[in-house]
């Protein structure tokens, strides 16, 4: 008994020895995955890059992909039982922030700055921002700049085997966005020469064209647009100019029509632009400039002097003089009127030729006026034809010609003759008289 | 798992046994990969190899500009590992290419590159990473096969050395790599028409013209069945006639004249229009070709323009007279069997209405005579009387003048019968006959009163 309960006490300690040792194995295999890593490391290192062409057009709206890379290294790692695995890796940009600023480069950028997140090295991550580049942008290689804030965890400091405690450092680092600004034709408008434009007329409009650009346009055209609403129209939106050299000229002449009720007091739009082959051969087009175009008051004509006198039954002379109130010369003008009863007429045209402004011509015509017609003051229509100086024909309004029909009056042969039978009556008679008083 | 320790018959240095047993279990267990999987790499000089691959078409013409997709692999491998227990799982692989940046490099093929070195992070042993090169061939290149240079940059970690006694800590050593990758580009032949000289026949306002173009196959493929065109930009302003001609072969340096038939909108004013020269050919694999737009002016002439010289004229009512008309050609082309003619009214009666002078060169003048009669006309008064010259254009075309017109002013007879025709001056000498009437009866009477006085 005494032996079994020995025997039974023996197992029992073997049995918890064993198990001891197991636990003991069991703990040196555990231990190593508990333990944890300290890293020495000079943080994150980014660069940026493009993830497109670099070349941004002028006059345009453009979106710059950028690609962040995080590039730092870790370059000691200290390992040891004790140490707890810090939840940050110092070579990790966290909670980056990118702004892109236009540097040098003669831009505006649109976008706001892009909370990109953690960046940990070897990844890359994706920043896209949207720029304006103006019309104006000179031509040229510049650098914009990506400025990154994050924070990275430079220091770990483990308390205890239990405590650990991070420090976050903020960083902000400035990288070059290296971007080209294409050449590109600019176009200005230097002078416009509009004389013998006016409302209601059609005529030419001579640009004096400068590239203020960089780059050479070979076989380039001017194209002029009508901005919406304009009055002033072209006829045909191209003209060829030829190779527009940086600083070069041209001379442009577009044929328009001005709207009829356009005010001349206003300069009104039109958009112009060229096409180009540009320096590396591709077909191009510049950006849109608008311009003013000044023109003159329309073409006006105002009858003036008294009304013609005509009679009723009788064919009259129907005057009109017509003055050229406005500030345009006409070209071969006649006027024309358009009767109606009571009042015909065969000879219903007049040629009253060239008239400079300020200038005077009278139209007569043959009018016959019913019997019958009623006594008072008559408007007729009349118009005026007139040509500019490229020989357009125009015609004007109407413009009214008063005539005055009067009742018919004496007919002076017969009041001088019957005074020549009066004065012949009278001298008949003083004759006989002073005959009669030599005899008596 | 079966323990030894499993009866009473086990001895004491049994226990002892056991014990040392399962404490080199134990050590066993602790070294097991599976609780700690991490690895370390003998030095067998690992490191990244990349190795890129364009993706796609690479053939491009000259003056495209192109977007080239490039594949860079990493080809590197390990060789060798063994187990690293105590290293954190991925901490370190030297096949793993760090940080590459890719810088492209034109060298020399004839194109302009548009992309800024690219960073594309970290890649792995057979891993991909993609980057995208932007440029443009250039407008003279010369067909051939052009390699673009892929110099890739990056860092790998060659040796992680224990730096201290216990062997808990290690250094990484780094270094940096450049590789030069090639990447293949075509440039490929075409037919480039370039345009030598322009002419231009009677590519006037209001009929048809030739624009002729020499043009000279400047590109370094040889066209089949080629066919070029000239097509104006605004086609309202030009209607084509003949658009474009047949050309068949058409090889490198070779010459060829572009003659179109193009209409003219009337009124179109003078001036220089732009206007492209395209077409397509087949080339010797039998595909179609649109050839590239050649910008060029068509340039149109003012063509006669026929102006009445003459504004004023003047005559007498009643009377057949002779008038002379002068007219003259502000224009830029001659006008050909031009005949003039003035059109009359219902006063102003044209008896000889036409007369022909010929040609009438730019800038040339040429009177012409009618014969009018006015009648019952209204003294002065000017009449208008139209005008127009007809004549033929360069190619025969029969044109006509825009109407001109001019005055005439029918002016009151002067002398003795201007008096007669007015009535007051009609009185006034009616007055006079019956003064000198009276005068003279006077006079007859007082002889005769003498002559009977005894």
């Amino acid at each position: 008994m005494g032996e079994s309960l020995y025997m039974r006490y023996r197992d029992w300690r073997q049995i918890v020895l064993v198990f001891l040792v197991l636990c003991t194995g069991a703990g040196f295999c555990i231990i190593p995955c508990q333990a944890g890593e300290k890293y020495f490391s000079g943080g994150p290192e980014l660069f940026v890059s493009l993830d497109s062409s670099n070349e941004l057009v002028p006059g345009t709206t453009t979106d710059i992909p950028l690609v962040l890379q995080n590039k730092g290294k870790i370059t000691m790692e200290f390992y040891n039982y004790y140490t707890i695995q810090p939840d940050y890796i110092p070579t990790t940009a966290k909670f980056a922030t990118v702004m892109l600023l236009p540097g040098n480069a003669p831009l505006k950028v649109k976008s706001n700055p892009q909370a990109v997140g953690d960046i940990p090295a070897g990844v890359v991550v994706p920043a896209d921002f949207t720029v304006e580049v103006p019309q104006d942008a000179k031509a040229g290689h510049y650098l914009m700049q990506a400025v990154v804030t994050y924070q990275y965890v430079p220091v770990v400091e483990q308390q205890s085997s239990t405590n650990i405690e991070y420090y976050f450092k903020d960083e902000k680092v400035v990288l070059p966005v290296h971007v080209v600004v294409k050449p590109m034709v600019d176009i200005s408008v230097e002078n416009t020469d509009s004389k013998d434009l006016h409302a209601g007329g059609e005529g030419y409009v001579t640009f004096t064209i400068r590239n203020t650009g960089n780059d050479t346009g070979n076989r380039a055209s001017i194209f002029l647009a009508a901005s919406a609403g304009s009055p002033v129209v072209p006829y045909s939106d191209g003209i060829y100019v030829g190779d527009l050299p940086p600083g070069g000229t041209a001379e442009p002449r577009f044929k328009v029509s001005v709207s009829e009720n356009a005010d001349p007091t206003q300069f009104y739009p039109l958009d112009m632009y060229a096409t180009y082959n540009d320096f590396e051969g591709n077909t191009v087009q510049s950006p849109t400039i608008s311009t003013g175009v000044k023109f003159g008051e329309k073409v006006r004509f105002e009858r003036t002097g008294p009304p013609s006198v005509l009679y009723p039954g009788k064919t009259g002379i129907l005057s009109a003089t017509y003055r050229n109130s406005g500030n345009t010369t006409v070209y071969n003008a006649q006027a024309r009127i358009s009767v109606i009863a009571p009042f015909s007429s065969d000879d219903a045209t007049a040629y009253l030729g060239d008239l400079l402004p300020g200038q005077s011509a009278t139209a007569v015509f043959s009018v016959k006026t019913d019997k019958g017609t009623t006594i008072k003051a008559y408007s007729v229509n009349s118009q005026i034809q007139y040509t500019n100086s490229d020989n357009t024909a125009f015609v004007t309004e109407n413009i009214p010609v008063i005539i005055d029909v009067q009742p018919e009056s004496g007919n002076w042969i017969i009041i001088g003759l019957l005074l020549i039978v009066i004065i012949l009556g009278g001298a008949y008679f003083w004759h006989r008289r002073k005959k009669t008083r030599a005899i008596n | 798992m079966t323990f030894p320790c499993q009866n009473h018959k086990v001895k004491r240095g049994g226990l002892q046994l056991t014990l040392i047993f399962c404490l080199v279990f134990s050590f066993f267990l602790c070294c097991t990969p599976a609780f700690a999987i991490s690895y370390t790499y003998l030095d067998t000089g690992s490191q990244p190899d990349l190795v890129a691959h364009t993706e796609g078409d690479t053939r491009y013409y000259p003056g495209d500009t192109f977007q080239m997709s490039v594949l860079l692999t990493n080809k590197g491998r390990d060789t060798a590992m063994q187990v690293a227990p105590r290293l954190s799982a991925g901490a370190y692989d030297p096949s793993t290419a760090l940080g590459v940046t890719v810088t492209p490099d034109a060298a020399d093929a004839p194109v302009t590159l548009k992309t800024l070195p690219v960073v594309v992070g970290d890649i792995g042993q057979w891993d991909e990473a993609r980057v995208t090169i932007y440029g443009t061939v250039r407008e003279n290149a010369t067909p051939g096969v052009y390699p673009i240079q892929i110099v890739v940059a990056f860092n790998y970690v060659y040796a992680i050395p224990m730096t201290d006694s216990s062997y808990s800590s290690i250094n990484k050593l780094y270094n940096q790599k450049v590789q030069t990758l090639p990447a293949r580009l075509i440039v490929m032949s075409e037919v480039k028409p370039s345009i030598i000289s322009e002419k231009y026949e009677n590519m006037v306002p209001g009929t048809q013209g030739y624009v002729i173009a020499e043009v000279r196959n400047t590109g370094y493929a040889t066209g089949n069945k080629v066919l070029l065109g000239i097509t104006p930009s605004d086609n309202i302003t030009f209607q084509m006639v003949d658009e474009g001609v047949y050309l068949g072969r058409f090889g490198p340096d070779e010459t060829a004249s572009v003659r179109v038939r193009i209409a003219v909108k009337e009124n179109t004013a003078a001036g220089s229009y732009p206007a492209v020269l395209d077409g397509k050919y087949w080339d010797a694999d039998g595909i179609i070709h649109t050839i590239k737009p050649v910008h060029m002016g068509i340039t149109v002439s003012r063509g006669a323009v026929i102006e009445a010289i003459t504004k004023d004229l003047t005559i007498s009512p009643g009377a057949t007279e002779t008038i002379n008309v002068t007219y003259r050609n502000t224009g830029d082309t001659p006008a050909i069997n031009a005949q003039a003619r003035i059109i009359g009214n219902q006063v102003i009666i044209p008896v000889s209405d036409s007369v022909s002078f010929g040609i009438l060169g730019p800038g040339e003048s040429k009177t012409a005579q009618f014969r009018i009669s006015a009648k019952s006309p209204i003294a002065g008064k000017k009449y208008d009387v139209d005008t127009e010259v007809k004549y033929q254009d360069g190619l025969g075309a029969l044109m006509l003048s825009e109407k001109m017109s001019f005055g005439i002013l029918v002016q009151k007879q002067e002398g003795p019968g201007a008096i007669l025709s007015n009535p007051v001056y009609l009185i006034i000498i009616a007055g006079i006959f019956a003064i000198l009437i009276y005068a003279v009866w006077k006079l007859y009477q007082k002889r005769s009163l003498n002559n009977s006085v005894p």
